[in-house]
């Protein structure tokens, strides 16, 4: 027996077979693997329903496709209370996902707290990125304290869908742009049915209690400034006017569903495919849903206005977490999500509307003309670090005004008192 | 012989040996459910006591400010009102389930054809996801095209905004918690009527007593222990209700069916105020500890243990 075969007990053979096991695992042995030394794995947290995770997949399988060195894991939370809960406790934990869709109320209070990257140290030695590819709309609502910190996934403003058949059966002339709030109050009333005490059709609704874009309409603001307000101006005649006729429209007219309602029937766009709305403001997002409607016809106009037009701008993006170990890796797929490529996986269904200039020009993205023109007058409500905070004050505000427990000046009155303490401690 | 053997605790030095001998043994057999206890029980309640004196969202350092959680919740109008919530929801729900509950096990502890079906049938609502069944009770709800509305619409009855209004809401989770408690209690009711002797009912007939009096003075008294198990933990359990609030209302309108334990999980995992939320938990064990010293105490005068 040679000194090798003596040597090379059994035990001594298990370990090198476990050795060149783990070694052909890394790759080592193995050339045709050898990218894997070279893969990045990263983490990507979103939120949304199947629909919108199916995007998330699509959009990974294109990535993929186009470059072998980044590999990403989506963390999908069926809602956005999930995600943003999975969002700071994982930050908490020190363990973060690389990349986090971020709705926009809620950036400047993660921002703040260095949740999040500034863009500015992501894209310092990056010469093929340019804030001015996006539209200065979105990427202003991605910024606070003169920081981007993320891009802008895309934007979503407002505008007047309606059930063309309602108008036509009840023998009215059909909506359009020029509507001021007093055509949008007399046709309401008008495609309002009940039997009894029973409402069988609401003639409008806007989803829940959204009155800022009413204060705007009217030519009144809602605080001093968006971004970390300090003061409440909504007792200003203006915005009590505005806020009363918003309203009434719930309480006096009877002519909308109220939030409870609507939670009840199971939401705003259930109800206007069940016909049982006839006309709704919603965003750009509510087209594919009512793209299913079969049993009647549908289309979209801009909304009703008093003394200007004004809208709501609502928006998310995708920002790099600063705990992430792979910041260049999740910058470039960032990259790659807010261009063409990834912009045309989620607004070509027309879920929202393009941030990206470049994309906005393709003609497969195009946009409603009511959307187009509501880009220009629509602003974001708030950006404060208090938000979670302030939310549910002002819900539970304007919700005592639809029950009729309150004037919409006393809510105007009580939101001065209790959110300015807020803002300003 | 006795003095050679005895200790002055009068064990055996045999037996003391034996049990030090046995002491690894019982520790290491221990040692799983005492580590599950401590790492998820002892642990998070120590720390959420802690945590209660200190202002904390997940991602700054915690921040030391003593008892000013209290104090805030002290002046907080909302705590209160979610309080007064709450005791509303445990004066309405629990002496409706119980005598529900305990009517209906009257009802079925008698000698009927089917009665273990009409049991498993009551007992349903019980094992049934109470976030499914939220929700169905959400439509049955609906004012304007729900089945309880069109139901009372058939006598006249205008359509009711059940969990719409600030007046109805609250009654109308009520409703739904006391159906889908109603097994759970009758079940534990019905071991308790199981467990009185026939024998005692028997003479009581052979004396002549009604129906009535034998409830009254056999029943009531006998039953009087499980009764008591039943009030605590329906006590206890309705300071805890949340996912009902949580699926039908979200605490709405205007707060109204807002209740402490929904109140510390819109603090805790809405507004990520930590501390407080761990505050408002340690007022609410408060709460609930107070009162179950109050029941033990007066079960004194009612419950009867012979």
């Amino acid at each position: 027996m040679s000194t090798f075969t003596r040597s090379f007990n059994r035990r001594q053979a298990i370990g090198l077979g476990a050795a060149v096991a783990a070694t052909a695992g890394t790759g080592v042995l193995l050339p045709r693997r050898t990218f894997a030394q070279e893969t990045v794995n990263i983490t990507w947290a979103t939120w949304g329903g199947a629909a919108q995770a199916q995007l998330y997949t699509q959009a990974i399988e294109l990535f993929h496709a186009a470059q072998d060195t980044i590999r990403v894991s989506n963390i999908n939370s069926p809602d956005f209370e999930a995600h943003n809960q999975r969002t700071l406790t994982n930050a908490a934990g020190g363990n973060p996902a690389d990349i986090v869709m971020q709705p926009g109320e809620l950036l400047a209070n993660y921002a703040a707290q260095g949740v999040f990257e500034p863009v500015s140290s992501l894209a310092a030695n990056d010469s093929d990125w340019s804030v001015d590819d996006y539209f200065e709309n979105p990427i202003g609502a991605m910024t606070w304290n003169d920081e981007v910190w993320g891009l802008p996934k895309d934007f979503n403003v407002n505008a007047l869908y309606f059930n063309k058949n309602a108008f036509e059966e009840a023998g009215l002339a059909l909506p359009t742009s020029d509507w001021t709030w007093d055509d949008l109050l007399t046709n309401a009333q008008a495609l309002t049915s009940r039997d009894g005490a029973r409402v069988e059709r609401y003639g409008w609704s806007d989803g829940g209690i959204a009155p800022w874009q009413w204060v705007w309409q009217n030519g009144a603001e809602i605080f001093d400034q968006y971004q970390d307000p300090t003061e409440v101006l909504l007792t200003d005649p203006a915005a009590v006017e505005a806020l009363t006729y918003y309203f009434n429209l719930f309480t006096e007219e009877k002519v909308a569903p109220s939030p409870s309602e609507l939670t009840q029937a199971g939401g705003r766009q259930e109800l206007f495919m069940a016909g049982r709305t006839a006309m709704l403001y919603d965003h750009r997002g509510a087209t594919v849903p009512f793209a299913q409607i079969t049993n009647f016809e549908w289309d979209i106009v801009e909304m009703a206005h008093n003394v200007e037009r004004g809208g709501t701008l609502a928006f998310s993006g995708f920002c790099v977490s600063s705990g992430s170990q792979q910041k260049e890796a999740a910058w470039e797929f960032v990259k790659w999500l807010t261009g063409v490529d990834g912009v045309s996986v989620f607004v070509g269904g027309g879920n929202a509307l393009p941030a990206l200039k470049a994309a906005a020009e393709l003609p497969e993205l195009a946009v409603q003309e009511p959307f187009r023109n509501a880009v220009d007058y629509s602003r974001v409500v708030i950006q404060s670090q208090r938000y979670a905070e302030i939310a549910p004050i002002i819900s539970t505000e304007f919700e005592s005004v639809i029950l009729g427990k309150e004037t919409a000046e006393q809510a105007a009155t009580n939101l001065k008192d209790k959110l300015e303490p807020i803002f300003n401690s | 012989m006795a003095a050679r053997s005895s200790t002055p605790g009068g064990m055996s030095f045999g037996r003391r040996l034996r049990r030090m001998h046995d002491l690894p043994w019982a520790v290491l057999f221990l040692a799983p459910s005492f580590l599950g206890f401590a790492v998820f029980t002892l642990f998070p309640v120590l720390y959420s006591a802690y945590l209660s004196f200190v202002d904390w969202n997940l991602i700054r350092d915690p921040v030391w400010v003593g008892f000013d959680n209290y104090r805030k919740a002290f002046n907080d109008p909302l705590f209160w009102k979610v309080m007064r919530n709450t005791f509303s929801y445990t004066a309405g729900s629990v002496p409706l389930g119980m005598a529900l509950s305990l009517g209906l096990a009257v009802l079925l502890n008698r000698k009927l054809r089917g009665v273990e079906i009409l049991r498993t049938l009551y007992f349903l609502p019980v094992v049934s996801s109470g976030v499914a069944v939220a929700m169905v009770w959400r439509w049955l709800y609906e004012p304007n095209f729900g089945l309880i509305n069109y139901v009372l619409s058939l006598v006249g009855i205008d359509p009711i905004g059940w969990l719409t209004t600030t007046e109805w809401a609250m009654p109308a989770i009520i409703l739904m918690s006391v159906w889908k408690g109603l097994g759970q209690s009758m079940v534990i009711f019905l071991a308790g009527l199981q467990s009185i002797p026939r024998q005692l009912y028997e003479a009581a007939e052979i004396d002549g007593a009604s129906r009535w009096q034998q409830f009254w003075d056999i029943t009531r008294p006998l039953l009087s222990p499980t009764t008591f198990f039943v009030l605590v933990i329906s006590i206890i359990g309705s300071f805890q209700v949340f996912s009902q609030v949580y699926v039908m209302t979200n605490g709405g309108p205007a707060n109204s069916t807002s209740t402490i334990v929904y109140y510390i999980y819109q603090k805790g995992f809405n507004e990520f105020q930590m501390g407080y939320a761990s505050t408002l938990s340690w007022l609410l064990f408060a709460v609930i500890f107070a009162f179950t010293l109050l029941q033990m105490r007066l079960q004194r005068n009612w419950v009867t243990y012979d």
